[in-house]
């Protein structure tokens, strides 16, 4: 009788012992694979779940300041989509946050690849970052990726979506972000024109051949506290540059003398390069949204297309290490 | 001297939209066709002038203004439009200019 108590409690210890070895296992060979992954210099990377990948946010996280270091994340936030992974997106770390990352961010997970279990993700440690992040609405425009507390709390961020160029909808977005009166007429026409551009421009073949028309997202943000509207138009098609491509406009530049992608799309915004429609008449709308610029009514006007921003409000066009798959414009105006 | 007038904000859109009907609602294409053309056969027909007053409106495209007064002077040429079109704009002055260099423009590109 009791040496079969003896043998009970030893099945039990034993049974103990091999689940903490297999714990300690487990957790030696994590731990080896995260020296592995950092001698090989590759981000820090751990599988949470089934197939679910986590990303670390750029700490500078803004398309303005840090246009190369978000460009590289969201290649990476597609490609691990593309994978078949569910993207754990990681802004603990975070130290800087602007509206238009916010806003591109958006854009890019309501894509029909996020639609279904896409991605999911966490708050900035920083408390300022968080309240922005937050007070931005981003959760309320995410809901039905991310479930997290703040889900429904659309915020102060306006974000409006479509196919064709509205200009009841830019007005309704101007109006819902409080725009002064000066400014309300410029913001408008920067709006339809980039509208009438992604519906032209943002497909391969320029919303012919039967190829439906790109998504664009125009987005609108007035602090409670800086005095500044911001507004962002993003759209994820094919961008200025590469539209040039489809028609040979670029060659034709080259032997111009227009090497560069920069130098080309100054080109491009002084009106020196026509329209890939080939008509005389067209072609006004990227010139006219530097015109805006120049008026300086709307403050810093900044464009991000392929491999290039341009700060068209002070005539600044540079090259980027990353290329942005799509068009993004970013401006300001006084409420 | 007499004129007719024509009122865009009221008379065709507080929101005009971009170049064709296809991209989008309220284009300049439609405003063209539906307004600017007969209302300018009209102001000719009658030896009077046509002022087209754009202000009250939510702002404008270049490729609505392109397509309306640039259309104009594909369709009717540019001599008759400088001689009876006249342009109000007194929320957006550069809009003047603007429109002129459409209207300039589209007789030079008609001529390719």
């Amino acid at each position: 009788m009791k040496r079969r108590w003896i043998a009970a409690k030893r099945l039990r210890y034993q049974k103990r012992r091999q689940a903490y070895e297999a714990a300690r296992r487990a957790e030696y060979l994590k731990w080896l694979r995260h020296k592995r992954r950092a001698a090989q210099g590759r981000p820090k990377e751990k599988l949470l779940a089934s197939g679910e990948r986590v990303l670390k946010g750029p700490v500078i996280f803004s398309m303005t300041r840090n246009p190369d270091g978000m460009n590289r994340f969201l290649e990476e936030l597609l490609r691990e989509r593309d994978r078949g992974h569910t993207v754990f997106v990681d802004l603990s770390e975070i130290k800087d946050l602007t509206f238009d990352a916010i806003a591109v961010l958006l854009a890019r997970i309501s894509e029909k690849r996020f639609r279904v279990g896409g991605v999911r993700g966490n708050e900035p440690s920083d408390p300022d970052l968080r309240e922005m992040l937050i007070a931005s609405g981003f959760y309320g425009h995410i809901q039905r990726s991310i479930g997290v507390d703040q889900a429904g709390q659309r915020g102060e961020m306006i974000r409006e979506g479509g196919l064709k160029a509205e200009g009841a909808v830019a007005r309704q977005l101007i109006q819902r972000a409080k725009c002064g009166p000066e400014s309300h007429l410029e913001v408008y026409r920067i709006l339809v024109d980039s509208m009438n551009n992604t519906f032209d421009h943002a497909t391969p073949s320029g919303g012919r051949l039967g190829q439906s028309p790109v998504r664009w997202w125009a987005s609108a943000y007035n602090s409670r506290t800086g005095g500044r509207g911001h507004f962002a138009f993003v759209d994820n098609g094919i961008g200025v540059l590469e539209s040039l491509n489809v028609r040979g406009v670029r060659l034709l530049a080259r032997s111009i003398g227009l090497h560069d992608d920069h130098s080309l799309l100054r080109a491009v915004f002084d009106g020196k390069i026509a329209s890939r429609t080939d008509l005389p008449n067209r072609g006004h709308g990227l010139p006219g949204i530097k015109g805006v610029a120049e008026r300086g009514v709307v403050k810093n006007v900044i464009v991000i297309t392929n491999g290039v921003v341009a700060d068209l409000s002070r005539g600044d066009y540079r090259k980027l290490a990353y290329p942005f798959g799509g068009t993004l414009l970013t401006w300001e105006v006084e409420s | 001297m007499k004129q007719l007038t024509l009122v865009i904000a009221t008379e065709f859109s507080a929101t005009p939209g971009p170049r064709y009907e296809r991209q989008g609602p309220d284009s300049g294409e439609k405003f063209r066709e539906k307004l600017l053309l007969p209302k300018f056969d009209e102001a000719e027909k009658m030896g009077l002038t046509l002022l087209v007053d754009l202000d009250g409106t939510a702002g404008y495209a270049t490729s609505f203004l392109e397509e309306s007064f640039g259309g104009l002077a594909r369709a009717r040429g540019k001599d008759k439009v400088r001689a009876t079109l006249q342009i109000k704009s007194d929320e957006q002055p550069f809009l003047l200019d603007e429109v002129w260099s459409y209207v300039d423009e589209a007789e030079t590109a008609a001529k390719r």
